[in-house]
């Protein structure tokens, strides 16, 4: 018993080391000129230098994209959040012909190419209500493009809750709103958390959709203005590591704090569930 | 409890910080659809100037020429402060320059003044500015021969940044070693000529030439080189691209296209990524040259940018033709080629007269400020093509170019805004293909040949 | 009567806002980008002129669409069954208490914090690098050549990347579903002495059908749209070999400026993932009742 735990740990511990070797290299050459990173990515640096993250912060304008790129995703993710579990909440409760018309057509348009709208996208927003550089306008795309997803992963979620949960509150005189809103969303906590997750690492690191809105300087995101330092036919890598460490440090920060929280609303949820 | 006070606060913070950002920029908003307003119908109006004068001239600057964004920038700082009644909005291109371009016009806001490829101005020229010579003296500074490219029926439709030429870049240290002496590239007049030469730089021990194997290179630079360089005329250059597209140009069996090839063909023989030819990573491959790992590469002057900055370099650096006869009056065997790639040029469609004046100005002091030339020419490390120019650049390979032009000693590829926006995507394949040995030239010739039958 | 305004109600306030929302961002400019496909334009011209249903004959006379279907239905089958089996594995060590478990989980599901061109830039260092100065001095020959100029190689790089970094994202939707599985009835199990291969067959596995119907349903989609990945570590070569559809359907668009072949391209991908996903779905739902 002990061996066989101890050649788990040893299969975990090496597929853990392979998962974040590249981590480890975009940290490690972000000490390093761009010419030493392309001639050996794999050496220790020889001294910590942070030219690379002053060129950074300099270059990519970084308070002003941090600010909007904060601005963005969490107003994305909180809108997301409040939007698609109220429609999942229905979808998986009421058995309307319509509901069900709706859930199929969201779920067919994840499988939908952005292509597809990109461009048509831009003209009604940008060229038509002339939305471009406001970030309202990308919040807004933002929350429905993810929509769809999020709509999946909690009706899902929804359908292994109990219904006799919300009828005995509805029998009590209960609305729906308040079923659901003090009943359904605590439960929900699992569940959300990890939408919450995957919506928000998403608009934080969207770059396609994002600068087809946002064109000017002052609103620029992070992910836009780390192609500052790319040129037509190469790029200067190093500040350009330095700018993405930089931008997804808040994330990790967030993560490596919440972390515990996040686990223990996603136990605490289940066992209730 | 306190935790969900905490959470309160927060989604507050979160709706104030939303509310704000909003609001500020439904007050940006209503500035810009006014002027909006004004603007999109008039330019077809041709409104009366007389109150604009007073008014701020906003305009937008749409650059594909990446990497040096802080720099344009400084220069638009600089111009707004000469001319303080236009502001100039900066739009970098990003990963892809023609989807942004398009983004752009599909949201209305087609930049005032676009630095971009020929083909791409050529192909919505109903879109863009004709500038005329005679109301605009200002143009008589850049040479007549740099506007080659930009020139559609006779009328010019964009002003050229710079001129870049390429061919075999060498390494003078490594090239003197190998000939015992100081090299001369005037040596070089036919391809035994350079054969000989690959060989005593390898007898030096050192591996002679280098490819870059990546489509942009080998798919354009040099197999493009097949519809415009090394023909007699323009003229004739443009029937073979009709015919190619008729499917009757026999493209097997055509002098240029096997020339080329057989010089081709020696590059990859002494290629100095031969083991894994199509590796292609350019900042490798700059080093290697700077260093005198190699003795010369197939690239153009633009990589000075690269090179300059790689430490314990070489100083000296040149640029060879490349040979496609072994005779020595064969002139072609004795020029480089070299363009004006990327050029500025102005819209009409989205933009009215006045920014449309504005955008001209700022095309004047972007090309011809001396404050902005130095700019230019030393973060492209390239040849500005203008008359009175006093700035100096630093490049070697610049100044190299520069003397070819200066002899007349150049290839005039302008033509390349006959070859479809894709031709180096789609033929970059087939020549990579061929690079590393998956297909005969034969096979190549068939494909290329395919491909124009579907364009 | 009051029982249907009621309902009209909850409609209003539930769904109307989510589905208002979602029909101006997708619906409507989908519908738009339909029409554009009966078009010529260019994606920059002026004007453009009704050509009927050419581009779709283009789509399915040209070859290379073809060719590009082809290479992204090998890819996104290895990709999906890789991914999920390695996710699915990690997610089942990591809920059965071992220590440093959290630890685990977040190192796992790195590789999505860092998104896009970086992460393939990278990868392209350690195939074309790392690997071959692996190769050279282990003297093995398969890796002295960089797997990235070689056709069916690259391809295999391909597959190693997006199983490396979706795996993670699996792991995460697995773990959630796994969490949900009673504890009483993994201990009465354990009472009547079932092993940990039972455990996980009879147990684990038909509990969490719905998470594993999601799961595929997820990587489905995003191989058969790859493109990020695609562009930064392959971009399509060596010699397109690599070429996949969402790749190529944006070269049409963008570079060969077909942008009415290019969306009629993505509307015929559109058709193909749809039908696949119903598929995929439908069987899988009906593994879930018999479960």
């Amino acid at each position: 018993m002990k061996k066989q735990k101890s050649f788990t740990y040893l299969i975990l511990i090496t597929l853990l080391i392979i998962f974040i070797i590249p981590f480890y290299l975009l940290i490690i050459n972000t000490f390093k000129t761009t010419q030493q990173f392309v001639l050996n990515p794999f050496s220790l640096p020889e001294s910590f230098n942070l030219d690379n993250y002053k060129e950074a912060i300099r270059k990519m304008n970084f308070s002003v994209s941090f600010k909007n790129t904060l601005i963005i995703s969490v107003s994305t993710t909180l809108l997301n959040t409040v939007f698609s579990s109220m429609i999942a909440y229905v979808f998986s409760r009421k058995d309307w012909k319509i509901n069900k018309f709706l859930f199929m057509l969201l779920v067919v348009s994840m499988v939908a190419p952005f292509q597809v709208y990109m461009i048509p996208l831009v003209k009604i927003f940008g060229g038509t209500l002339g939305m471009s550089n406001k970030l309202i306008t990308v919040i807004y795309v933002g929350i429905g493009l993810t929509i769809p997803f999020s709509v999946f992963l909690y009706r899902g979620f929804l359908n292994s809750i109990p219904k006799e949960l919300d009828e005995a509150a509805l029998i009590d005189g209960c609305s729906m709103e308040k079923t659901f809103f003090r009943i359904i969303l605590p439960l929900m906590k699992p569940i959300m958390v990890t939408v919450m997750v995957f919506v928000g690492l998403g608009s934080w690191n969207e770059y396609l959709m994002t600068s087809l809105f946002l064109t000017k300087t002052e609103t620029r995101t992070l992910s836009i203005a780390a192609f500052t330092f790319l040129t037509n036919r190469s790029a200067d890598y190093s500040p350009m590591m330095a700018g993405l460490v930089l931008g997804i440090m808040p994330i990790l920060i967030f993560y490596l704090f919440g972390q515990k929280h996040i686990i223990e609303g996603v136990v605490q949820g289940s066992v209730k569930g | 409890m306190k935790k969900r006070f905490l959470s309160l606060i927060l989604v507050l913070a979160m709706v104030v910080s939303l509310v704000s950002a909003c609001s500020k920029e439904g007050a940006d908003k209503k500035v810009e659809s006014s002027d909006k307003g004004t603007t999109s119908d008039a330019s077809k109006e041709e409104t009366n100037k007389d109150d604009s004068s007073s008014e701020k001239v906003e305009i937008s600057f749409y650059s594909t020429q990446t990497g040096m964004d802080d720099k344009f920038e400084d220069i638009i700082a600089k111009f707004e402060e000469e001319n303080s009644n236009i502001k100039v909005e900066y739009i970098a291109a990003g990963d892809n320059q023609l989807q942004k371009w398009m983004s752009l016009y599909a949201s209305n806001e087609g930049p005032t003044v676009s630095l971009m490829d020929p083909i791409n101005i050529w192909e919505n020229q109903d879109r863009m500015l004709v500038l005329d010579p005679n109301e605009n003296p200002w143009m008589d500074q850049v040479y007549e021969s740099a506007y080659a490219s930009y020139i559609f029926d006779g009328d010019i439709y964009a002003i050229p940044i710079s001129t870049q030429g390429y061919g075999l870049l060498y390494n003078q240290r490594v090239l003197d070693e190998a000939v015992g002496g100081t090299f001369d590239p005037d040596t070089i007049k036919t391809r035994d000529d350079l054969i000989n030469l690959f060989d005593k730089i390898e007898a030096s021990g050192t591996p002679a030439t280098m490819i870059t194997g990546v489509n942009w290179s080998i798919g354009m630079h040099y197999l493009a080189l097949t519809y415009a360089g090394y023909r007699d005329s323009r003229e004739i250059e443009k029937t073979v691209v009709e015919e190619s597209r008729a499917g009757t140009f026999d493209l097997a069996n055509d002098e240029v296209f096997n020339s080329l090839m057989d010089t081709f063909d020696l590059l990859a023989k002494y290629n100095y990524n031969k083991s894994d030819p199509l590796i292609g990573n350019i900042d490798l491959d700059a080093e290697a040259l700077a260093t005198g790992k190699v003795g010369t590469w197939f690239m153009g002057d633009w990589s000075w940018v690269q090179l300059k900055d790689i430490a314990d370099r070489d100083t000296e650096f040149g640029i060879l033709p490349i040979p496609v006869s072994n005779d020595p009056s064969d002139e072609r065997n004795l020029k480089i080629p070299a363009s004006q790639p990327k050029g500025y040029c102005i819209d009409t469609s989205q933009n009215t007269v006045e920014q449309q004046e504005a955008g001209k100005k700022f095309i004047e002091f972007i090309c011809f400020n001396p404050y902005a030339q130095e700019i230019i020419s030393d973060t492209m490390g390239a040849t500005l093509p203008y008359e009175n120019v006093t700035v100096k650049s630093d490049s070697p390979l610049a100044d190299a170019t520069a003397w070819y032009s200066e002899q007349g000693r150049t290839l005039d590829i302008s033509n390349f805004i006959l070859l479809p926006s894709d031709f180096w995507y789609e033929n970059g394949a087939s020549m990579e293909a061929y690079l590393s040995g998956a297909i005969d030239r034969e096979t190549l010739a068939t494909q290329v040949s395919n491909y124009w039958k579907n364009n | 009567m009051v029982k249907k305004k009621a309902s009209i109600r909850i409609f209003l306030l539930f769904v109307v806002p989510a589905m208002f929302i979602w029909i101006t961002v997708v619906l409507i400019p989908f519908i738009y980008g339909l029409f554009i496909t009966f078009t010529d334009w260019n994606g920059l011209s002026m004007d453009y002129n009704f050509i009927g249903f050419d581009n779709y004959k283009s789509v399915f006379l040209d070859n290379t669409f073809i060719e590009s279907l082809k290479k992204t239905f090998v890819y996104s089958f290895s990709s999906v069954v890789f991914s999920n089996l390695l996710g699915l594995a990690i997610a089942l060590i990591l809920t059965c208490k071992i220590k440093g478990q959290n630890l685990f989980r977040m190192g796992f599901f790195t590789p999505n914090i860092i998104g896009g061109i970086i992460l393939g830039y990278i990868w392209n260092f350690i195939f074309a690098f790392a690997l071959t100065s692996f190769g050279r001095m282990s003297g093995i020959e398969f890796f002295e050549k960089s797997f990235l100029t070689d056709p069916k190689k690259a391809m295999i790089a391909l597959i190693i990347v997006t199983t490396w970094q979706m795996s993670g994202y699996l792991m995460v939707i697995y773990i959630a579903g796994l969490i949900n599985v009673p504890k009483d009835v993994i201990e009465a199990a354990e009472i009547d002495g079932a092993g940990w291969w039972k455990k996980i067959r009879y147990i684990k596995l038909p509990m969490i059908r719905s998470s594993i119907t999601i799961c595929v349903f997820l990587t489905i989609t995003r191989t058969f749209m790859a493109f990020d990945i695609n562009l930064s570590l392959t971009a399509g070569g060596p010699y397109k070999s690599t070429e996949m559809i969402s790749y190529k359907i944006y070269q049409t668009a963008f570079s060969n400026m077909k942008f009415g072949l290019g969306q009629a391209q993505a509307v015929v991908l559109f058709i193909i993932v749809a039908i696949i996903s119903i598929i995929q779905v439908t069987v899988s739902r009906r593994g879930e009742v018999e479960a």
